[in-house]
């Protein structure tokens, strides 16, 4: 598993100080994003799978406090860890970054090793598990329930025509784990897939289609986080789906993360980033 | 029979060595304010240690082109450039420090110590290197020892020995 990190500074040159202190820390370093204020933040936050934030606290726009309270109430992205890089060490400001969940701080000015420990630190905990198993497994006995169709894990995902469509669906999740599943599939199969739930033949639209794909995915993080039941409400975010292009697909193909499934000889890809509660 | 007891290469003041035998250790002795620094590849095997004893060759440029492992900026990048040249791999290099005592101030330098483990650092970071482990600081003088049977490196200091 890949670590995208995202890092919150004002000044170009202190991100770039930790930019450069991750690329050499030796962690399985995946994406990396910067924001120059907490807006800039959320918005990435919103749209990118982040499992690391590292964000200073006095910025113009939207502080790291106000930052830090903001994330706490959005579902799906509420628990990422979070290290603050900042000058301002006093008892009263650590207290209120505890309690926003923060347990790391690193204070200004810092040494590279020190941002690298307090990385290394936190990248030991966030859950370094393979879930795909769990996830091919929930994927086609939610396909076999829903659709009556059968999947099985398959290499075969470049079996794309060039003039195949494809829909795209993401959604993001928390509960007893949160992240964000997405699936990718030939508008056919989401068709197929609708026409066999609903027990016609023909007659389902590109909508429908879209419809059937953000339901599956709805179905399947349902379930994921079904299975880890703790006693904690699950948060499903609606699904987003839209008309993706070739590139996105050869995109998701290519990450050794994303499970590939042929579902009735056509292809379809799930991937999911997760972390649990602890 | 030799990794059992290996040979000991000594480094000097002001001096590095590289090794590639798995045979030796190699020890500098007496760090007190000067700064020592070991650098192992775990792939490669390369390993090597500097005792520097000034921050800045810019104090003697002729001694540094003689010496450079006299000061801390030309030696550490001499000695860089020699595992480097053996095959060592930034990417994987381990780079350990001790030293920079800040008792002694045996050399009429003000903040000695100090000032050769930040130009150390710069040299490093300058490098796209971290440091591993260290060392540093107090009122001791240190052992320093890189076993290139294990890449392990190992302080003297008070009579006990540790791993870095």
């Amino acid at each position: 598993m890949s670590v995208n990190v995202l890092v919150v500074d004002d000044s170009d040159i202190i991100r770039r100080m930790v930019m450069k202190t991750l690329d050499l820390s030796r962690i399985p370093l995946g994406r990396t994003y910067q924001a120059g204020n907490g807006r800039e933040a959320l918005e990435i936050l919103e749209d990118e799978w982040i499992d690391l934030v590292i964000t200073d606290l006095n910025m113009p726009v939207m502080t790291g406090v106000e930052f830090l309270g903001e994330l706490r109430t959005r579902p799906g992205i509420d628990r990422t860890p979070v290290i603050v890089v900042s000058t301002d060490g006093s008892q009263a400001s650590l207290a209120e970054l505890e309690q926003h969940g923060v347990v790391t701080f690193v204070r200004k000015p810092f040494t590279p090793e020190e941002i690298r420990d307090a990385v290394v630190s936190l990248v030991e905990i966030i859950d370094p598990d393979d879930h795909s198993q769990a996830l091919a497994e929930i994927t086609v006995d939610t396909l076999e329930r829903f659709a009556l169709m059968y999947g099985e894990p398959s290499d075969e995902v470049n079996t794309l025509g060039p003039g195949d469509e494809l829909l795209h669906c993401t959604m993001r999740f928390s509960g007893p784990c949160s992240g964000v599943l997405s699936l990718a599939a030939p508008i056919d199969l989401c068709r197929t897939i609708a026409e066999n739930a609903l027990g016609v033949e023909g007659d389902v639209d590109v909508n429908a289609a879209a419809d059937t794909l953000g339901e599956l995915a709805n179905m399947i993080a349902g379930t994921f986080n079904t299975n880890h039941d703790s006693g904690v409400r699950t948060h499903l975010t609606p699904p987003e789906v839209r008309l993706a292009e070739h590139g996105t697909w050869t995109r998701m193909a290519a990450d050794p993360g994303t499970l590939a499934l042929l579902v009735e000889e056509r292809p379809l890809l799930v991937s999911m980033a997760v972390r649990f509660q602890r | 029979m030799s990794a059992a007891f290996p040979h000991r290469r000594v480094v000097g003041i002001s001096d590095y060595a590289v090794s590639t035998d798995p045979g030796e250790t190699l020890v500098t002795y007496s760090l007190g304010s000067c700064i020592g620094l070991t650098l192992y590849d775990p792939e490669a095997r390369v390993g090597g240690l500097l005792h520097a004893m000034m921050p800045l060759s810019s104090l003697d440029p002729e001694r540094a082109v003689t010496t450079p492992g006299m000061f801390t900026d030309t030696g550490v990048a001499e000695l860089l450039r020699v595992v480097f040249e053996l095959g060592a791999r930034r990417r994987t290099i381990v780079a350990k420090i001790a030293g920079a005592a800040t008792q002694v101030d045996q050399h009429g330098m003000f903040r000695i110590g100090e000032r050769n483990y930040a130009v150390l650092r710069r040299v490093l970071w300058k490098n796209d290197i971290l440091i591993a482990e260290q060392d540093i600081g107090g009122a001791v003088s240190r052992t320093l020892m890189l076993e290139m049977a294990t890449g392990q490196t190992l302080i003297k200091s008070n009579g006990a020995v540790r791993v870095l």
